[in-house]
């Protein structure tokens, strides 16, 4: 797995309808949180356990194996819809857990860089396109993605491996950025260009304002 | 607990933190967050491909989206657990020759809260207690039993689904499952001959007021015990 990706053409990202979609998605997600009550009657909320930290090789396996059960049993196509959903979805909960991170400001690359804390993933931006002082374009640049492990292998090369963690970090921008409602850009896209091989390559993302 | 055996609890402390120190780590919310996350997916998923006209039937495929999980990660589950139990090294000292000094079925408890610790560090005190076993003879199903008790969960909270919705899977189902092969892989290493069978029999998920976690020891030659054990009629 892992070589470049073919890459896609933005020109859908600035689509009104693909904008409204990406919107509307947010929003809901947004009222998920802030609405969210555990089914759980006497678990108590997961968000006092502040700092705590469990071994990366636990999650590892995680996605490849839902990742490797959906390009199976559906068309390209629907099985990166449902990769990226569950990236943001990951999101989403990760939120209803620590609701009060909605409220954190920040700038755009800020509050991506908050996601390598969390996940332990190495993040650095390189080609940055601005205008008025805002980022229009960048590509991130990963080590130790928490999505791609050395000797998986899948049928399927021309499917990233990281669609779920792109939508992932997508998401996170996006819910913090309408819920606040002051930043700029206010919604971003997130794509693949290049899967990691193995534990020493990194990956690379594609970064582009839609609104 | 003896002089020797109490070497080999300090050893065993020192490595846990060692190894804990020294593995990457990511926030225990976002494993809980994937956890539930991938339970979802798989639900979504095989609802779509379910080819019945039956509304009924094709929605909420929770019970079976974590049958389907489990079995997904059970050989990738194995080949981790196996990685650090045989081919990981502390201090020089290899994992697997302090597991062999835990041979006796009551100094293994102790092997459990080690490993636990190892994945999960300091935060594993306020998930677990200290593992406790019952000899055969005390057991209700009459084989060796651990049980432990989950004084907090991280996984339960995050959840939206009902747990009526599981049918007779508890939401606790991947922990539980790192536990039972966990034990199974150290009990063949040990030369025991037993069919280790693990299940949350308690869950906060349930409305339990603690997590348990029940772990059976079954002789492979007295398989037959497993038909009167009551909580693997209730608990898949």
């Amino acid at each position: 797995m892992s070589k470049e990706m073919a890459s896609p053409s933005s020109e859908h990202l600035h689509d009104p309808n693909f904008v409204k979609k990406i919107k509307d998605q947010v929003l809901q997600d947004i009222e998920y949180i802030k609405n969210f009550k555990s089914s759980a009657p006497n678990a108590k909320p997961t968000s006092g356990w502040k700092n705590e930290k469990a071994v990366k090789m636990i999650s590892q396996n995680i996605y490849p194996q839902i990742y490797g059960f959906l390009i199976k049993n559906f068309s390209k196509e629907e099985a990166i819809e449902r990769l990226r959903e569950m990236g943001q979805r990951s999101n989403t909960i990760l939120y209803s857990i620590y609701p009060q991170w909605l409220k954190r400001r920040g700038s755009m690359l800020e509050v991506l860089r908050e996601i390598g804390v969390h996940s332990r993933e190495r993040v650095s931006i390189i080609e940055q396109t601005l205008k008025n002082g805002i980022i229009q374009k960048c590509i991130l640049k990963k080590y130790k993605c928490i999505f791609c492990t050395e000797g998986f292998s899948v049928e399927n090369p021309s499917l990233a491996l990281c669609y779920p963690s792109v939508a992932f970090w997508q998401h996170h921008y996006n819910l913090r950025s309408l819920y606040l409602g002051n930043m700029n850009p206010k919604l971003i896209y997130i794509d693949v260009i290049k899967t990691a091989v193995n534990d020493n390559d990194y990956c690379l993302y594609r970064v582009e304002a839609i609104e | 607990m003896g002089k020797f055996s109490s070497f080999w609890h300090i050893l065993g402390d020192i490595g846990k933190w060692v190894f804990f120190r020294r593995e990457p780590k990511i926030l225990l919310a976002l494993n809980a967050s994937m956890y539930v996350t991938s339970v979802l997916s798989i639900a979504d998923a095989l609802s779509s491909l379910d080819s019945s006209e039956d509304i009924t039937s094709k929605r909420e495929k929770y019970e079976d989206a974590i049958e389907l999980w489990a079995t997904l990660m059970r050989p990738v589950s194995e080949e981790m657990i196996s990685n650090i139990l045989f081919r990981t090294s502390i201090m020089g000292i290899q994992l697997k020759t302090l597991l062999s000094k835990f041979k006796d079925l009551k100094e293994f408890a102790y092997f459990i809260n080690l490993a636990i610790y190892s994945l999960f560090g300091p935060s594993s005190k306020k998930l677990v207690g200290k593992t406790k076993y019952i000899s055969a003879t005390e057991s209700e199903e009459k084989v060796d039993t651990y049980i432990i008790r989950i004084k907090s969960c991280p996984y339960c909270y995050p959840t939206m689904i009902p747990s009526e919705k599981l049918g007779r899977h508890r939401w606790g189902k991947g922990f539980v499952a790192t536990i039972e092969i966990l034990t199974q892989l150290a009990q063949d290493f040990l030369q025991h001959n037993f069919q280790v069978i693990a299940r949350e029999v308690m869950c906060f998920h349930q409305g339990d007021p603690y997590g348990e976690f029940r772990v059976w020891l079954y002789p492979r030659e007295q398989l037959e015990l497993i038909e009167v054990n009551k909580y693997l009629k209730l608990i898949k």
